[in-house]
């Protein structure tokens, strides 16, 4: 009977899921452009795989990625934490819980709209960002003029709307912590640093890694604020992998190529998750 | 006794100087709250005042924090550009029916799999893994799946679709609520003549209601923050409130404020929804987060 009750669930994956990604594979074996129906798909071997690999554009997009991905998880793991350790001892009144209800509403507004949002703060001329950095005497900046500059107006955004994940899961996790080693702590006179480093660092950590993979896995997926505040930035300076198949396959309808870098980018993804899962699970056992 | 009583008066030698330090400690702790506070609210108070501006307030060199009145003329056009109402409900409608499925084939399975371990670990990091794949390796197969389907620009894709993004969340929240609650209760209510399915019904649900209102709020949400599958799965008919505010992208021939307007008319609602549920929300995000 219990076997009944996750068949549902199985079933419905693998229709859903296992099945569109073998056509997808099949696909990418194949030169599939839309905007040519007549010539329909056309046997090609690993004719894209090929391409991929002198594809300049494709590894530039991970190259971006990457560092976008990398960016975003250390501030936000940061910052989370330190304001998570900064406000341990507040947690308990009604001040903490409105101030938290108030500080997780980032997550919850659409991304779509979180990037239209942010590019009319970001305008250099009438956005606020740049009005109240002049009011502390610092001079406007072209958020999104240049390469550099718009990558890290995109992770700001990120970070601004992804850091009150880490801080209320991981102030969470400090909630639950075993009181009993932070007693003996005390009594063996240990000093703030001391303490945090020995005692509720160790104790964290699974925690802690949950947090940092999860936000690393949906790091590397991004795409929304990509579409709507950037557009692949400057060029294609702020051009993730996402949306450089977005571009290939809904702007140049080249169906067998996107799908070709589909496939490999899910086994890169799924590659990089199970080695930073097995990387950072081993280290806490 | 001697020893308590110095020790006593030496606390309270000390004890003013350590209040003062505590309060001190304390203001500071509550400001940088505040701060936070102010950051994290600021770009929605601003996206939603700037839709409730005149063309005069729009552009300024200093901003106007506060618009002098409710100046409706950017909704007016919005929704003279858009059926707004109808992407509105198509969201609503869309984001109930995935949750609704999800929150149902994913309950009976957590639950097979917290009480009876079906499937084991594989099945659970099989479920997982389901989250790793980004939505663009995806996109192409279901697009060219839904239009050979007819399925192409109507509800039914995305609920299925929908369903299949959430499944993971469900999975993973309420194996954790199910695990919470003991055993003995339902053997308890076995023995006195209860049916398996009965002992679920009548006992179980009941007590992981929080955890399935707590998921259910989180993958709403999800489902109607949705962009990629309905922008790429919709034309006219199904589309979502999502894909109706990236249309206003381009800020060419359109001003701030009706874009303000646009974009307001899709986070108002779950912006709302978020403050009313909250309570649930960070039981459930936390629980998640806790248990692993």
């Amino acid at each position: 009977m219990p076997i009944l009750l996750i068949l549902p669930v199985i079933l419905y994956v693998n229709i859903l899921m296992v099945y569109p990604l073998l056509f997808s594979t099949y696909i990418s074996f194949h030169d599939w452009d839309l905007t040519r129906p007549t010539e329909g798909m056309r046997f090609a071997g690993l004719g894209n795989y090929a391409k991929i690999l002198s594809d300049s554009l494709f590894w530039k997009s991970w190259q971006v990625t990457i560092t976008f991905t990398a960016g975003v998880v250390i501030f936000e793991f940061l910052l989370g934490l330190g304001v998570a350790l900064f406000v341990v001892n507040l947690v308990k009144g009604i001040t903490f819980s409105i101030m938290r209800s108030i500080i997780l509403i980032p997550m919850m507004i659409t991304p779509i709209a979180v990037g239209i949002t942010w590019r009319i703060l970001y305008n250099y001329q009438y956005g606020i960002i740049n009005y109240l950095l002049n009011l502390v005497g610092i001079p406007s900046v072209e958020w999104l003029g240049s390469s550099a500059a718009s990558l890290i107006s995109l992770m700001i955004v990120d970070i601004w709307q992804w850091t009150p994940f880490m801080f209320v899961s991981i102030q969470a996790g400090l909630l639950s912590l075993p009181r009993e080693p932070f007693e003996s702590a005390k009594v063996d006179g240990a000093s703030r640093w001391q303490t945090f480093r020995y005692v509720t660092f160790p104790l964290l950590k699974p925690v802690l890694v949950i947090v940092i993979l999860i936000r690393m896995i949906d790091a590397l997926k991004q795409f929304d604020i990509i579409y709507s505040l950037t557009g692949g930035g400057p060029g294609t300076a702020t051009e993730t992998i996402s949306y450089y198949i977005y571009r290939v396959g809904f702007k140049y309808f080249k169906m067998g190529y996107a799908s070709a870098l589909s496939l490999v980018t899910f086994v890169i993804i799924m590659a990089l998750s199970l080695i930073l899962f097995r990387l950072i699970s081993r280290r806490s056992t | 006794m001697q020893e308590t009583r110095d020790t006593w008066k030496a606390n309270k030698r000390l004890k003013p100087q350590r209040n003062r330090n505590r309060v001190i400690y304390r203001m500071v702790v509550y400001t940088v709250c505040l701060i936070l506070c102010i950051l994290a609210l600021l770009p929605v108070y601003w996206i939603i005042t700037l839709s409730f501006k005149t063309p005069g307030e729009m552009l300024t060199r200093i901003p106007v924090w506060i618009p002098s009145t409710f100046y409706l003329q950017n909704y007016w056009y919005v929704m003279f550009l858009n059926p707004v109402a109808k992407y509105i409900l198509n969201s609503l409608v869309i984001s109930l029916s995935s949750v609704g499925l999800a929150l149902f084939i994913g309950s009976l399975a957590a639950y097979s799999s917290a009480r009876f371990n079906v499937g084991g670990s594989n099945f659970l990091l099989g479920i997982l893994s389901l989250r790793m794949t980004p939505p663009i390796s995806s996109v192409i197969p279901y697009f060219i799946l839904m239009r050979n389907l007819r399925l192409y620009d109507s509800h039914v894709s995305l609920v299925l679709l929908n369903t299949l993004f959430n499944l993971p969340f469900v999975v993973w929240m309420m194996v954790g609520f199910f695990r919470e609650i003991p055993v003995e209760i339902e053997e308890a209510a076995i023995i006195d003549g209860c049916s398996r399915f009965e002992a679920f019904r009548r006992i179980v649900l009941p007590l992981a209601k929080p955890g399935l209102v707590a998921t259910a709020i989180f993958c709403f949400i999800l489902s109607w923050n949705e962009f990629l599958f309905a922008a790429i799965l919709t034309s006219m008919n199904a589309k979502t409130i999502t894909v109706s505010v990236a249309g206003f992208i381009t800020l060419e021939r359109l001003s701030w404020g009706e874009v303000a307007a646009a974009t307001s008319l899709c986070i108002v609602p779950i912006f709302l929804f978020a403050i009313i549920v909250q309570r649930h929300l960070v039981r459930g995000l936390t629980f998640g987060a806790v248990k692993g």
